[in-house]
C-alpha cells in the first residue's frame, strides 16, 4: 500500500475578510500526480501556503509525511515552484550557471551544469543572465532549481503559464516520470485539458472545499 | 598629500569601508530595502546624540542604536509581510525624533556635525582599530553565509524549504548592516553612507553579468569613488564624505549613459 504523503482533514482557514477554506479534506499518496483546479481566488494559493507551513490553519489537521504540520515543521522533502518567485528572478543579477552552481554546492549535489540544462531543453544557455530569458525559459529554470532538491513532494503553482505547448508537454512528461519514480506531485493549473493525459486525479477547489472531478470529465489519466 | 599620516590613514580606512559596503549593499538592493541604510544611518545619529547626552562613547551609542534599529526593522517587517518597506519608515521616523530630542539636550552641535558629514581625515587610533575589527567580522561572516544569503535573496520561500533558517539569517545580516553602517557613518557621514551602500552596486549592475561579478565590480568602483573623492577633497579643501558621494553619483550617471549607448 502506497504511503500517504499529505493528509488534510476538515481544514479551515480565514482571512480578515472571510473564510477561504471551510472544512477541506484530501489525501495524496506516494507516486501520485494530482491536478488542482479552481477559479481565481478560490484558495489554491492559500492551500499551498498552508502545506508549506507559511500560514497556520484556524482548525483541522494537516499531516505531511505522517507528521502534524507546525511552524517548526521541516520541509526539506518539499519543493515548490511559484509564479511570484519567477517574476522576481528576472531582476536577479546572475547567470544560469552561477545559479545552478550555488544551488548544487549548498545541496551537496554533484552534477554537470550542461547536463542539468539539457533536462529542461536549455542546452548552451549557461552564460545567459536570468534577465535575458523568456518567460517560458525562466519557468524551466525555476523548475530545474526546485527539482535539484530531489524532494519527495513537489508543488507547482501554474508552471505552464506563459510557456508554449511543446514545453508544457515536456514538463508534464517530466512530472509523470517523476511520479512513476515515486515522487508525489500537486499541479495547480488552469489548463487541465492539456495535462489530462498525465495526471492521476483532478480536484476542484470551490466554496472552500475540494471535490474530485469525474475521470470522464478530463479524459482519464495514463501512466 | 600622502606625506601626512592622517591622509594615509584616510585612504586605508576608505579602502576598507569601500570594500565591505557593497557586500552589504547588494543584498539590501536586491531585497528592495535600500531605505534600510538611510534608516540605520539616522539611527546611528540618534545613538550618537544619546551617547553625548549621557556621557558615554558616541560611537558605541551609534553601534547600539543601529543594532536595535535593525532588529526593530526585522521585527516589524516580519509582522507586516505585505508592507515590509513600512518597517524602515517607522524606525526612520523614530530615529529622527530621538536624534532631534537628544541633540537639543546635549547643547553641542559640533560632535553631531562630525557624524552628519563624517570625519575620515580625523580618525583616531581606537576608531581605526574598530574599523579593521568591524570589517574583519563583516568579511568573515559574509564568506560563511554567502551561499545562504544568495539563495535567500534569490527566493526566500525556496530557501526556507532548503532548510535555511530565514530568521537567523536575516538577524545575522541585519547585525552586519548595523555595525557596518554605524562605523561608516562616523567616517564618511551618516547622511552619505546609505548612498555609498547602493550607488556602486547599481553602477556595477549595468555591466556585470553574474552576482559575483557584480559584487567584485562594485567593490572596485566603490574604492575608486572613495579614492578620487579623497584626492579632490584634499586639494579643494572640501568635506571628503560629500565629495565621495558626489563622485559616486557622477560615476553612476556616466555608467547609465554608457549603458544606454
Amino acid at each position: 500500500m502506497a504511503e500517504v504523503v499529505l493528509e488534510i482533514s476538515d481544514l479551515r482557514f480565514s482571512y480578515e475578510d472571510g473564510e477561504v477554506l471551510s472544512g477541506l479534506s484530501m489525501t495524496l499518496e506516494e507516486g501520485e500526480l494530482l491536478a488542482l483546479v479552481g477559479e481565481n481566488g478560490a484558495g489554491k494559493s492559500t492551500l499551498m501556503e498552508l502545506v508549506l507551513g507559511r500560514v497556520m490553519p484556524q482548525s483541522g489537521s494537516l499531516r505531511l509525511f505522517g507528521d502534524d504540520i507546525s511552524r517548526d515543521a521541516h520541509h526539506a522533502d518539499v519543493a515548490y515552484v511559484s509564479q511570484d518567485a519567477l517574476r522576481g528572478y528576472r531582476h536577479f543579477p546572475t547567470t544560469i550557471e552561477e545559479l545552478l552552481r550555488v544551488h548544487c554546492r549548498f545541496l551537496g549535489v554533484d552534477a554537470d551544469v550542461g547536463e542539468l540544462l539539457a533536462r529542461v531543453g536549455l542546452e548552451g544557455h549557461q552564460r545567459r543572465r536570468l534577465g535575458e530569458l523568456s518567460g517560458g525559459q525562466l519557468q524551466r529554470v525555476g523548475l530545474l532549481v526546485a527539482l535539484l532538491k530531489d524532494a519527495r513532494l513537489i508543488l507547482l503553482d501554474e508552471p505552464t503559464t506563459g510557456i508554449d505547448q511543446r514545453f508544457s508537454e515536456e514538463l508534464y512528461r517530466l512530472l509523470r516520470g517523476m511520479a512513476n519514480e515515486g515522487k508525489s506531485v500537486v499541479l495547480v493549473t488552469h489548463h487541465l485539458s492539456e495535462a489530462a493525459g498525465y495526471v492521476d486525479r483532478a480536484l476542484r477547489l470551490a466554496r472552500g472545499r475540494l471535490e474530485e472531478l469525474p475521470r470522464d470529465l478530463w479524459q482519464g489519466g495514463a501512466r | 598629500m600622502l606625506e601626512y599620516d592622517f591622509m594615509r590613514r584616510a585612504f586605508v580606512v576608505g579602502t576598507i569601508l569601500a570594500t565591505i559596503l557593497p557586500l552589504i549593499g547588494l543584498p539590501i538592493l536586491l531585497k528592495r530595502l535600500s531605505m534600510m541604510g538611510d534608516t540605520l544611518a539616522h539611527a546611528s545619529l540618534a545613538g550618537v546624540a544619546v551617547g553625548l547626552c549621557f556621557g558615554f562613547d558616541p560611537l558605541l551609542g551609534s553601534v547600539i542604536a543601529c543594532v536595535v534599529a535593525s532588529l526593530g526593522i526585522e521585527a516589524i517587517s516580519s509582522r507586516l509581510r505585505s508592507y515590509q518597506e513600512i518597517s524602515t519608515v517607522i524606525v526612520l521616523a523614530a530615529s529622527i525624533g530621538l536624534a532631534g530630542i537628544f541633540t537639543s539636550l546635549t547643547g553641542s552641535s559640533n560632535s553631531i556635525s562630525s557624524y552628519l558629514f563624517g570625519s575620515i581625515v580625523t580618525i583616531g587610533d581606537v576608531e581605526f582599530l574598530l574599523v579593521i575589527a568591524v570589517a574583519t567580522v563583516v568579511l568573515v561572516v559574509y564568506l560563511l553565509m554567502r551561499d545562504r544569503l544568495y539563495l535567500s535573496v534569490f527566493d526566500p520561500t525556496a530557501a526556507s524549504l532548503m532548510g535555511i533558517d530565514e530568521r537567523r539569517l536575516n538577524f545575522t545580516f541585519s547585525f552586519l548592516v548595523a555595525i557596518t553602517v554605524s562605523i561608516a557613518a562616523k567616517t564618511i557621514g551618516s547622511l552619505i553612507v546609505s548612498s555609498l551602500l547602493v550607488i556602486p552596486v547599481i553602477c556595477a549592475m549595468q555591466f556585470a553579468r553574474s552576482y559575483r561579478g557584480t559584487l567584485l565590480l562594485s567593490m572596485v568602483l566603490s574604492v575608486i569613488f572613495v579614492h578620487v573623492g579623497l584626492v579632490v577633497s584634499y586639494y579643494q579643501n572640501l568635506k571628503p564624505g560629500s565629495v565621495i558621494v558626489l563622485i559616486a553619483v557622477l560615476g553612476l550617471s556616466v555608467a547609465m549613459f554608457v549603458k544606454r549607448k
